[in-house]
């Protein structure tokens, strides 16, 4: 599986990207929505895009606005990850085509949990978690 | 603001940032007579509804502390700009998440980081939390442009 | 002092046992002392020691918080999903047929936590199962610790809460934002109850259950107290009503009158009729 995580910090698509990646998860990155168009429109097009919202140049609602105008990607996989979780807000994001909605800050079994809901499942659960996974006795 | 946004809310928000992605680092919890070494700040600006903006500084060694966790490298490894992108990103969180708190609508800006120029803005401080991980401060602030009642 | 002494662990494991019939195996020394190190600090003290000296001494505010730490686990919406379709595709349509006379169904959460999995059966028979709006419809949820029970019948969770495997959608529906917190809606909240219980502790006289979901829990619990519970399960259980485990969890050799029904990626247990 491939994913596309849109962020205009590079800590935070660093953080996404370990994650993903112990998930067998290949990941692209873009710093914000228009770069995010040109990646895909280069292909392979991600099955998953991972999406901020207050990004420079192209903002995230623009981005899944635009990714959804092309009835070519519909299959793809958008969810919102971000700080954004007004509630009017989440709403205007899933009208415009967002799958599921991460609020940050958030665990990786919070992210594994989302991809499981969009129905994408992970080669692998990641071992040792180091982001706060639950500890069981 | 205190009704608006507590000491206590503050204060929650920067501890989930803590306990989300650095939980193996040891606690963030309240402090109140520690110095505040702000090595590292940046600030996003809300504007709406409600206008002001939310800061953060940080001493040197929790900045890298919080880029070595994100960027996966020694803290002694993590370049400058690595720190900075870091701290922006908390920054990002904690401003953000007040900001959801906050009548709405408002907008965010993306963050700004202090580069060494003039940094203080004309604004009053509404709230001060410093907060302490192994003995190093976090502080945030929240501003509100000079005069607003 | 931030480890936990041989004699601390060995009190700790005769204490927990008791308490909440959680064994504590050799192993879990590191439990003790990542669940027990926040209530040292919270409680102004300077070690596990000083915590076992409290328990000793009779502190029964220093007792709850030491089971509450050790007992309570992070929990998620529609947790490990198979078993929220079990519900969906098979347990609830069959519920739905057979009682259809009666009108009434009974759900029990007997380790509810801080309510997610209850919550999230309530937002399962409210989003598609509209049949049910005119049912009598009682929704229960228990658990041994003060803390998450109280917690539990506020409906109100942290952003980190709603980010574990609550879809979008339900949180949009039926959450709104109160400061820092979401809350479930009042139409969510009024149908379900969250009362305090030690299923390891004699039970008072309770209701019949359509569906038992006992998740999770019997992992704990050494072979008799396993036993036991599950007996007690199956006596409050309808003929005809299902049991739900947790993934690793079986009621095979423990104890008779279920039939296990493989649905999806889980298995359910029906009690049979008598």
């Amino acid at each position: 599986m491939r994913a596309l995580v849109v962020d205009d910090s590079r800590a935070m698509r660093s953080l996404l990207r370990q994650i993903l990646l112990q998930l067998g998860i290949e990941v692209a990155e873009a710093a914000e929505g228009r770069a995010a168009i040109d990646l895909v429109e280069a292909g392979p097009v991600p099955e998953l895009v991972l999406v901020d919202w207050h990004m420079p140049v192209m903002d995230g609602l623009e981005l899944v606005t635009e990714l959804r105008a092309h009835k070519e990607w519909r299959h793809m996989a958008i969810m919102m990850v971000t700080t954004e979780s007004e509630h009017e807000n989440m709403v205007r994001a899933l009208l415009a085509g967002a799958n599921e909605y991460l609020i940050k800050p958030f665990t990786a079994d919070a992210v594994v949990e989302k991809l499981s809901l969009l129905g994408l499942h992970c080669a692998t659960v990641p071992a040792g978690d180091s982001y706060g996974g639950a500890t069981q006795p | 603001m205190t009704d608006l946004v507590s000491n206590e809310t503050i204060a929650e928000i920067t501890q989930t940032f803590w306990g989300a992605y650095l939980p193996d680092a040891g606690d963030l919890i309240p402090a109140v007579d520690l110095p505040a070494i702000e090595d590292v700040r940046g600030r996003v600006d809300i504007d709406g509804a409600w206008t002001g903006c939310v800061e953060v500084s940080c001493s040197m060694a929790v900045a890298r502390k919080i880029a070595s966790v994100m960027f996966a490298a020694e803290p002694s490894e993590i370049a400058e700009a690595d720190v900075r992108d870091a701290v922006g990103e908390l920054v990002n969180v904690v401003g953000g998440n007040i900001k959801s708190i906050l009548p709405a609508p408002t907008s965010l800006s993306v963050p700004i980081l202090d580069d060494g120029g003039e940094w203080r803005f004309a604004a009053d401080l509404e709230s001060e939390v410093l907060l302490a991980w192994a003995g190093e401060p976090i502080v945030v602030r929240v501003w509100r442009p000079e005069g607003t009642i | 002092m931030t480890t936990a002494t041989a004699e601390d662990f060995q009190y700790l494991q005769g204490f927990l046992l008791d308490r909440s019939a959680i064994v504590l195996s050799e192993d879990k020394q590191y439990l003790v002392e990542t669940r027990l190190l926040p209530v040292v600090q919270r409680h102004g003290v300077e070690s596990i020691t000083d915590l076992v000296r409290a328990i000793r001494r009779g502190d029964k505010t220093v007792e709850t918080a030491v089971v509450d730490a050790m007992t309570t686990n992070e929990t998620s919406w529609f947790r490990d999903a198979a078993p929220f379709d079990a519900l969906r595709n098979l347990v609830l349509p069959e519920l739905v047929a057979s009682n259809v006379t009666r009108r009434r169904l009974a759900i029990w959460s007997a380790a509810c936590s801080t309510g997610q999995e209850l919550y999230s059966v309530a937002m399962l028979l409210d989003s598609e199962f509209s049949d049910l709006a005119s049912w009598r419809v009682d929704l229960h949820g228990t658990d041994l610790s003060t803390t998450v029970v109280q917690r539990a019948r506020t409906g109100s969770f942290t952003a980190l809460e709603i980010n574990r495997g609550l879809p979008a959608t339900l949180l949009v529906r039926y959450f709104r934002r109160e400061g820092a917190q979401f809350v479930i809606a009042d139409s969510i909240r009024s149908r379900v109850r969250f009362e305090l219980f030690n299923l390891a502790r004699p039970w008072p006289p309770m209701q019949d259950y359509d569906v038992i979901l006992l998740r999770n829990v019997l992992i704990y619990f050494d072979v008799e107290t396993k036993r036991d519970v599950l007996e007690r399960v199956r006596g409050r259980l309808r003929p005809g009503g299902f049991l739900l485990l947790g993934t690793a969890e079986t009621t095979r050799g423990l104890v008779d009158g279920f039939r296990p029904i493989p649905v999806g990626a889980t298995t359910v247990f029906r009690r049979e009729e008598s």
